[in-house]
């Protein structure tokens, strides 16, 4: 039992960091992209949610600030939503690993998690430079950022699960979860603070699973004073609930998914 | 009987039935904790019980569909049973799917690694052991380019040298090994044996009752999910192959064995070859029709692989359309370059065939020794003329109607092993005093 579990995690960290680098095989700069591309996506976002139809974070926020309060929310967000996204295809997409001796099928979502938050980790890391670079100053708790990012690929790595084992059975997931992340982005504080959302009405953030990540992310990020023992419980209630429910699922569905990938 | 640290493997009341398409509820029952029920379905295999002690080699053979390649499946783990259960002790590779798992986009050496974390070592492991991967392989310089680079050969290289380098206890094998080049192969047999020795248990399933006793001890043959024989290979083997020889129906390919082998040309009579696998070209005046082409071993079974020393039957059954009075039956063969290395026919092998009326049949078997070429591939082209052997006209022709393999064991250059070389030698020393060896 112990050999297996070893053997998983050697699975899931050799996998992971296939994935890692296999996304960069072929590109011109290599992991550079990683922190490139990150940097394109705050530019558009910035210039349309700044310029094009502005919101307000708060009155006198400047452009610079909207930047890194988008780039907090996004770098959150992008951790979840790759992983998710990819999900419902997930075992199919790899059916060559499923139908493998003694291949355990929980390293495929693991793994998936256990990339997005390497690529994560990297963004985080550009975060830091930017703030450096335009003299805005860094909070110590910038440090406690990659545990939030922990956070955030747990619950990933759980509802990715779920969604994986459903996904062998149910063929329109693939085409559903576009619509639906895009909601989940929308319903998230990303663009704009919770407050905002919570404005429509205060349970679309309470039984949102990842608003309290986000919020906890961008408050050590940039806002130390912001850090709420509320949100930080929700957000380790929220993963947890996640977790065990990725494992019930695929303890379940496992015996099921062997026939059918 | 309990489990004992002495098995590799133990199957208890073990069975498995593929599911019918399932519905949405039994999936939504399954994950809300539902239990699934009795399974219905197709019944694949079992209930089967037995132990397979560490060290000992097992061939599993059986028809298409007998549930080999389902228990196997079940023994890697690929597959849940419905019922009962297989335990599997110690360190396990399956050569089952072996390119599965290569990604294009990396380098023979970082594939390797996967492979190798997949078949059991840890990441370490493989670190020290990529060398030992890049010699086995043979791959050489291309080990550290990119996959997409390689034939589908070298894949497979690269990945049963993997496999075997993360030295397992246990090798599950689906068929022989058909990877790479004959020397590769042997190689690989070479290996195998090396595991074996050192104690490897092995599970083979196979249609090749001669890879069956060279390489096991012991041997199942599962008809239809059930065991129906068990026990020393040739044995087994003996058995299964007389079955197989009753119910021609279902003919593949089989080697001979021993008695059964005697058993059946005893009971053999000529069968007619029912359908031409393949026409390249055809010719001839059409007086009569070849229906049939058969290339069979001396079971009557067809075959699609040819081993030096096999007896193997040609068997060609015509058609008449016209009257011929002086029919001449015959075949050429070719190698896979189109060369014609030999060519007979029924006058030239001293058979005077029957004069033939419109709507006869007549079947012409030539019975012969396979001689030792090296492998490679061969065609044999059947032919019906009407005449003598240096006048006569061609009725039909077709070309290349049988591809068939020839496999030679001993690797090999040119086109043939010479027979019974003899090799002496004499060795006269240049430093010391001169002595004859």
């Amino acid at each position: 039992m112990g050999s297996d579990l070893a053997r998983s995690v050697e699975i899931v960290i050799t996998l992971a960091q296939r994935e890692f680098l296999g996304r960069y095989r072929g590109s011109l700069m290599g992991p550079a992209t990683a922190a490139l591309v990150p940097l394109l996506f705050l530019a558009t976002y910035t210039f349309v949610f700044s310029t094009l139809i502005p919101i307000h974070i708060r009155p006198e926020a400047g452009r610079t600030e909207y930047a890194f309060f988008l780039f907090a929310g996004l770098l959150g967000w992008n951790l979840f939503s790759e992983t998710t996204a990819r999900a419902p295809k997930l075992y199919s997409h790899s059916a060559h690993f499923v139908r493998r001796a003694l291949f355990p099928t929980l390293a495929l979502p693991l793994a998936g998690s256990l990339s997005a938050l390497y690529q994560a980790l990297i963004w985080w890391a550009a975060f830091l430079l930017a703030r450096l670079v335009s003299g805005s100053g860094l909070e110590t708790s910038v440090l406690l950022a990659p545990l939030v990012l922990v956070a955030i690929a747990v619950l990933a790595a759980g509802f990715s699960t779920l969604i994986a084992g459903i996904g062998v059975f149910v063929g329109d997931l693939s085409e559903l979860i576009g619509p639906l992340l895009a909601l989940g982005f929308f319903l998230s504080p990303v663009l704009y603070a919770a407050d905002r959302i919570a404005e429509i009405s205060p349970w679309l953030i309470r039984l949102n699973p990842i608003a309290s990540h986000l919020e906890l992310l961008r408050a050590t990020l940039l806002e130390p004073a912001s850090i709420s023992l509320a949100a930080l419980v929700a957000a380790v209630a929220w993963s947890g609930a996640a977790a065990l429910l990725g494992y019930v699922s695929h303890r379940r569905l496992r015996p099921l998914i062997a026939d059918r990938v | 009987m309990s489990g004992s640290a002495d098995n590799a493997i133990e199957v208890r009341g073990l069975a498995k039935t593929y599911p019918a398409d399932r519905g949405l509820g039994d999936w939504l029952g399954a994950l809300l904790g539902r239990p699934t029920g009795a399974s219905v379905g197709r019944p694949a295999l079992g209930p089967l019980d037995f132990d397979l002690p560490r060290g000992s080699s097992l061939a599993l053979v059986g028809r298409n569909g007998s549930g080999k390649t389902t228990l196997l499946r079940l023994i890697a783990g690929i597959l849940d049973p419905s019922r009962g259960s297989v335990r599997v002790h110690g360190q396990m590779a399956a050569l089952l799917d072996l390119g599965a798992g290569v990604d294009p986009e990396f380098s023979g050496a970082e594939n390797a690694r996967l492979l190798g974390v997949l078949s059991g070592a840890t990441r370490r492991q493989m670190g020290a052991r990529i060398e030992e991967v890049r010699e086995f392989s043979g791959l050489g310089e291309a080990f550290d380019d990119p996959v997409r680079s390689y034939s589908s050969g070298m894949v497979l290289r690269l990945a049963f040298s993997a496999a075997v380098t993360a030295a397992p206890q246990l090798i599950l094998i689906d068929e022989v090994l058909a990877v790479g080049d004959a020397f590769f192969q042997q190689r690989c047999l070479r290996k195998i044996r090396q595991l074996q020795r050192d104690g490897c248990t092995i599970v083979l399933v196979t249609h090749d009752p001669a890879a069956a006793i060279a390489f096991c001890d012991r041997a199942i043959w599962l008809e239809r999910g059930r065991v129906a024989a068990e026990g020393e290979p040739a044995k087994v083997m003996r058995e299964y192959l007389g079955a197989r020889f009753d119910d021609s129906a279902s003919l593949e390919s089989a080697v001979h064995v021993g008695s059964a082998a005697e058993r059946a040309i005893e009971n053999s009579r000529l069968v007619p070859a029912d359908g031409i696998p393949h026409i390249d070209h055809r010719y001839g005046d059409s007086k009569a029709r070849i229906e049939g082409v058969a290339l069979r071993d001396e079971l009557g079974v067809a075959v699609g692989e040819a081993r030096p020393g096999q007896n193997l039957r040609v068997v060609v059954t015509i058609r008449c359309l016209e009257p011929i009075a002086h029919p001449l039956v015959g075949f050429s063969l070719r190698d896979r370059l189109g060369e014609i290395i030999s060519a007979t026919n029924s006058l030239h092998e001293g058979t005077l065939l029957p004069a033939l009326e419109p709507g006869d049949r007549l079947s012409v078997e030539f019975s012969l020794v396979w001689p030792p070429f090296a492998s490679g591939a061969f065609s044999i082209s059947p032919a019906i003329a009407n005449g003598s052997l240096d006048d006569h006209r061609m009725s039909d022709w077709i070309d290349n109607a049988i591809v068939f393999e020839t496999i030679h064991p001993a690797a090999q250059y040119g086109r043939f092993r010479l027979p019974d070389v003899r090799v002496e030698m004499a060795v006269e020393r240049a430093n010391r005093d001169s002595t004859l060896a």
